[in-house]
């Protein structure tokens, strides 16, 4: 749905997105990366804001840059909190909805179904200048969603955001990638990213670091073995048995807490294998078993060495 | 179907309790005026030239600034009110062209505009004519010429808020210094002005005063004279290119709220 | 002076021999300004602000043309001079000469700020529209009261901060002038005629820079659109100049001498006003018609105690407006 070859832009000297080739299906993607990425840049891209400096950009097969025929089947929230401050937020779905091609008498209910939808029927007629930050959010999603698009942006969309409105952002969001619909979200906390999707673009100073699954992605770092740690009350011999095996490089006793045994792997998936076989073979008790890097925060740091 | 809820939704923004107290201050500006200098008159016991004063306040007050201000203020908002609030975002991902949207957002703007100036006049003649006299008055022909002053400094500021970052700013100094001092110039500088032209299709028979400075009596007679039928096509072909140039410029270029980058 | 506030005492004394370093975060603990200049920083702050934009650097470039104008015609009156062996009569005239002792420079510094106005007053709304304007837009008023700074330092800062950079696009190409002049004409009288031209023109370009910067405070404090606020100033000095102009003409029936108040009754009239009461300068020129012919007429400086009025006022105003405005608690209508 979304494809960028060789995608570029430059603003002046400053290097915006440098030479990003990626393909976005159907689904949730997160677009990650710190502050500076190129996360905004690239979004504009693709919502047709920007036009790249070298190389191509197209969503449903088409260059996006003033083109109405992207924007009929594209929604978008930006990142900034802006809005028409002076329109009630009833008022601003109702306009961008007519600007969207809903017809007249679609708009008024289609209107009240998506502010419904996000949780803002109670604050729908008030203008939106004594909004506060998530209402303004969730008015800004409400438009996005507003036309039933096939590819929705969102930028940031969970800022600003209590638990519960996340939850339910989510949500929808999950609703969307269900019926087919391409979300991307641009977001630079992973642990809500995690929540929402493993699908990922990994942007750091305009260059695209990795995408795809991120558990696939993972088990491509071969620079950083997996470490899994393992809670039981035999950590010394269980260490022992699992250093005779050549897939575990290394065995480490936790200094502060003695039943915390932590191993380093190069093959994850035979070390998974061979594991409960011992464990059951020798009888012993495993009170805790997880792996503290096989996470997003961890792909991320790897990846960017920082 | 969308273009009329777009205009109507631009004329409410437009028509907002703020606004309308400016406007309402620009149109009884020339009316206030004229009554105070009935009152100077009849104080100082001389005899008030209705004629005179409203033609000095039609082409100094209302075509001079009025007119030029609120062109200058509503038609550079089209664009740069949506790009100071970061809101111009909403209006290029949707599926209406550019050149549409920025023809919807800029009607409301002329009518707004036009319907002031048009008020200012009427309120002005009326003030220094009295009802007695208004048929002797210039005002329909002031009335038939205003739209084309509107539209002609309302295309040019389209096109400024198309093209740069602080629309306000230059079209500031185009109006009060390049249109202020370049009508006055001698030769044939007055050409590169619009007001020069619009003065010519809006003449307004100021009466001499008793004396003058050398300089505003001998550049006159310097200038060369601009004929009705020059400044029609001129002001026609201002009009024209510049709205042109002001929708090619917004559906080509990038409108991105600068601290995004 | 208030003295500084004394340094705080260091927290971490008691691990210097210790035998691991304290790494852990320390604050501050070197010397505090006084309260008396935090309002600098924000002037400093301001003023750094304003002078970045490109627009501020080209209309300052810009409004350096009427001093090199200037520059222009007192050579000009030079050579003049030289060839006619006389008077330059034909400059003299229109009023842009002057010969007698005490006015020949005065006028041209008077001169070169009337037609600098115009280029003062587009940077006054470069830099001024936004400078409260956006904070109320932003809030970032609360992060700024949230400091060890009262709201008169905040308003202070942001007024010099606006003044100055105003100030050095006005007093700067004078001082340039003043110094070609010195440089010049030191043996044609220009300090012995002249004396305290220096002083005046001081005077002249920094109340021109406070009326503005007030002005622009004033207006910029009640508003949260820096568009909006330039609109307005705009609308006031120009309609303020097109009204006061255009009900003197009328008024005076061609007396150039008569209503002269009125005639200064706008921001602008009234610092033009003022500059002439200042340079102390009387302008000489021609008035007439062609049927009637033309007669040498004098345009005296207007009332000095008129033009304070006024300018003391609308700073007055603008200041007050400003402080009244400035809280920091955003109320939400």
């Amino acid at each position: 749905m979304i494809e960028l070859v060789n995608t570029s832009r430059w603003y002046g000297q400053v290097i915006g997105i440098n030479d990003v080739t990626c393909h976005v299906g159907p689904g949730i993607t997160a677009l990650l990366g710190p502050n500076g990425a190129g996360k905004s840049t690239m979004m504009k891209l693709i919502t047709g804001q920007l036009r790249p400096t070298t190389g191509k950009v197209t969503v449903l097969g088409e260059k996006p840059f003033a083109n109405p025929n992207v924007f009929r089947k594209l929604g978008y929230c930006p990142e900034s909190e802006s809005s028409y401050d002076t329109m009630t937020g009833r008022e601003m779905v109702t306009m961008l909805a007519w600007m969207a091609g809903l017809t007249s008498s679609e708009i008024p209910a289609r209107v009240s179904d998506t502010i419904e939808h996000v949780g803002m029927t109670y604050a729908a007629d008030r203008k939106i200048g004594g909004y506060s930050k998530g209402m303004r959010q969730r008015i800004k999603i409400a438009q996005g969603i507003i036309h039933d698009p096939d590819v929705l942006l969102l930028d940031e969309p969970l800022n600003g955001l209590d638990p519960v409105a996340r939850r339910e952002v989510t949500g929808v969001l999950h609703g969307l990638a269900d019926r087919g619909k391409c979300v991307v979200v641009s977001s630079h906390i992973l642990y809500e990213v995690e929540q929402m999707t493993q699908d990922i673009l990994l942007m750091h100073r305009g260059r695209l670091m990795a995408q795809g699954d991120i558990y696939q992605i993972r088990s491509l770092i071969d620079a950083h073995p997996h470490r899994i740690a393992i809670t039981s009350d035999y950590s010394r011999k269980l260490a022992s048995m699992l250093l005779e095996s050549p897939d575990v490089l290394s065995a480490r006793i936790d200094a502060e807490d003695a039943t915390r045994l932590e191993i380093e792997t190069r093959n994850p998936e035979k070390f998974y294998a061979l594991f409960p076989e011992l464990v059951l073979r020798n009888g012993l008790t495993i009170r805790r078993f997880y792996s503290p890097d096989n996470n997003l925060e961890s792909v991320f740091k790897y990846l960017v060495n920082e | 179907m969308i273009d009329l809820y777009l205009v109507r939704s631009a004329l409410r923004d437009l028509t907002r309790t703020r606004n309308l107290i400016a406007a309402a201050v620009l149109v009884l500006a020339p009316g206030l005026l004229i009554w105070f200098l009935r009152l100077v008159a009849l104080n100082r016991g001389g005899q008030f030239d209705y004629a005179a004063v409203y033609s000095l306040m039609s082409e100094k007050v209302v075509f001079g600034f009025v007119m030029v201000i609120l062109s200058l203020v509503f038609c550079t908002s089209v664009v740069a009110q949506e790009v100071e609030n970061k809101t111009i975002v909403y209006l290029l991902t949707r599926p209406i062209p550019r050149y549409r949207i920025i023809t919807v957002k800029f009607v409301p703007a002329l009518l707004v505009t036009l319907v002031t100036v048009w008020t200012a006049l009427i309120i002005a003649a009326f003030s220094a004519y009295g009802l007695s006299h208004i048929g002797s008055s210039p005002l329909k022909h002031d009335l038939l010429l205003a739209p084309i002053g509107v539209l002609a400094y309302g295309t040019v500021f389209l096109l400024l808020t198309t093209l740069l970052h602080r629309p306000l700013i230059y079209g500031l100094l185009y109006a009060f210094g390049w249109e202020t001092w370049v009508p006055n110039m001698p030769g044939s500088f007055q050409r590169l002005s619009l007001m020069a032209y619009l003065r010519v299709l809006a003449p307004h028979s100021t009466p001499e005063a008793a004396e003058a400075d050398i300089t505003s009596v001998l550049t006159p007679q310097t200038q060369d004279v601009i004929s009705s039928h020059i400044a029609w096509v001129v002001m026609i072909t201002t009009i024209v290119v510049a709205f042109a140039l002001a929708l090619y410029t917004f559906s080509v270029r990038e409108y991105v709220p600068r601290d995004a980058e | 002076m208030i003295p500084p506030i004394p340094a705080i005492p260091q927290q971490t004394v008691q691990n210097q021999n210790a035998p691991i370093a304290d790494l852990s975060y320390r604050n501050y603990d070197g010397p505090l300004n006084s309260r008396a200049i935090r309002w600098w920083t924000i002037a400093l702050a301001m003023f750094k602000l304003h002078t970045k934009p490109l627009s501020f650097k080209v209309i300052g470039a810009l409004a350096m043309l009427p001093y090199l104008f200037v520059i222009v015609v007192l050579w000009l009156q030079g050579q003049l001079s030289t060839a006619g062996g006389g008077r330059p009569s034909f400059l003299v005239m229109t009023g842009l000469v002057d010969t007698t002792p005490g006015q020949k420079f005065a006028l041209q510094f008077y001169n070169a700020l009337g037609y600098q106005l115009l280029y003062l007053v587009i940077l006054t709304l470069i830099a001024g529209a936004g400078c409260i304007a956006s904070d109320n837009k932003n809030n970032a008023l609360l992060i700024y009261l949230s400091k060890p700074i009262t709201k008169n330092d905040y308003l202070l800062g942001k007024w010099m901060g606006l003044f100055l950079s105003i100030f050095t696009v006005a007093f700067g190409p004078a001082a340039l002038l003043y110094f070609y002049c010195m440089v010049s004409f030191y043996s044609d009288g220009f300090f012995k005629d002249e004396p305290r031209l220096f002083l005046h023109m001081l005077t002249a370009t920094g109340v021109t820079a406070a009326v503005f910067s007030s002005i622009m405070v004033g207006l910029s404090a009640w508003s949260k659109s820096p568009r909006i606020t330039g609109a307005i100033v705009a609308a006031i000095y120009f309609a303020g100049q097109v009204v006061s102009f255009t009900l003197w003409r009328i008024t005076s029936g061609g007396d150039a001498n008569k209503d002269v108040i009125l005639a200064h009754s706008s921001i602008g009239g009234a610092i033009s006003g003022l500059s002439q009461v200042l340079y102390g300068v009387t302008v000489h020129t021609l008035r007439g018609r062609m049927k009637t012919g033309f007669h040498e007429v004098d345009y005296a400086p207007p009332s000095a105690f008129a033009m304070w009025g006024i300018l003391i006022g609308l700073a007055v105003i603008g200041i007050a407006a400003a402080r009244i405005k400035i809280r920091a608690v955003e109320v939400i209508s």
